[in-house]
């Protein structure tokens, strides 16, 4: 942790210190937003659960994500510090790991703007779910094994366009692989163990049960 | 309740890209040690690809055991 914690107080100050965080954040309250009260009709429900709230998350992180992440590795290159970093006395693993928490506080802090949000309204009573912390925490998961796959892939390539966009394919195919679609291609020729295993690499089946939880 | 299948597929997928990660950057820099790229490509390849069967394989063993368990209570 030793490692970690000087590598991530670099890179988190260095994304506060350009525009670049403040327009992410703004851009996935909006977004956010738009979808839980627009689009998903929050309040028309009469639900008192933040399951459409939750609903529409791994689809916005699939772009938003990998627009944070593609430039973790590449950046490193692009501007040099990349031989700064690794030949200091510190494993590639600390280096990742600060990395990731970096993009990480930064995606917290996202998430925890939206709780004015949900403080007040038309429920103007919430339940005890709503004032719950764990809600917040509860996408982190997905969050961090989006962050992992931008990481593993801007280290692949100097090219932050195509970490971006090979990142957002990489999240897609494991997105929907518990599809219908995806399945019924499956069951044609695989045998049942096979099809179980590939429904069971979804992030949707395995997110649903979590944010449901 | 969570599910402990849902917490052993993510963290088992952050460590799997995590591995792949630390993997290609040693790959990169030549911190591994090896000096023949064709061998570093080959071991850098083998180790992910070990990575991803452990991932699958953990994966499986996990909703088989808990999905049995489950079904038995």
């Amino acid at each position: 942790m030793n490692q970690v914690w000087p590598i991530f107080k670099r890179e988190f100050a260095a994304y506060f210190a350009t525009p670049l965080a403040y327009v992410f954040i703004v851009i996935f309250l909006f977004a956010m937003g738009a979808f839980t009260f627009y689009i998903g009709h929050f309040y028309e429900n009469g639900v008192a659960d933040l399951s459409v709230f939750f609903a529409y998350h791994p689809w916005l992180y699939l772009f938003l994500v990998p627009a944070i992440s593609m430039r973790l590795w590449a950046e490193e290159r692009r501007t040099g510090t990349m031989e700064l970093l690794l030949t200091l006395a510190r494993a590639a693993l600390g280096d990742g790991a600060g990395q990731i928490s970096r993009r990480l506080g930064v995606h917290r802090r996202g998430a925890g703007a939206h709780l004015p949000d949900l403080d007040h309204g038309e429920l103007s009573r919430p339940s005890r779910q709503w004032r719950d912390p764990g809600e917040l925490y509860r996408q982190l998961p997905d969050g961090g094994r989006l962050s992992r796959h931008r990481l593993c892939i801007s280290a692949t390539t100097n090219n932050q366009v195509i970490a971006f966009v090979v990142s957002v394919v990489v999240c897609f195919l494991f997105t929907i692989s518990g599809a219908p679609l995806v399945l019924d291609f499956f069951r044609g020729w695989a045998p049942l163990a096979l099809v179980n295993a590939v429904a069971s690499f979804s992030f949707l089946t395995h997110f649903t049960a979590i944010s449901r939880a | 309740v969570i599910d402990l299948r849902d917490l052993i597929f993510f963290f088992s997928l952050i460590a799997l890209f995590l591995t792949a990660n630390v993997v290609i950057v040693d790959l990169k820099t030549g911190l591994s040690g090896c000096h023949e790229p064709l061998s570093r490509r080959f071991y850098a390849l083998a180790a992910i690809a070990l990575a991803a069967v452990i991932f699958v394989a953990l994966n499986i063993a996990a909703d088989a055991t808990f999905t049995t368990e489950r079904a038995s209570t």
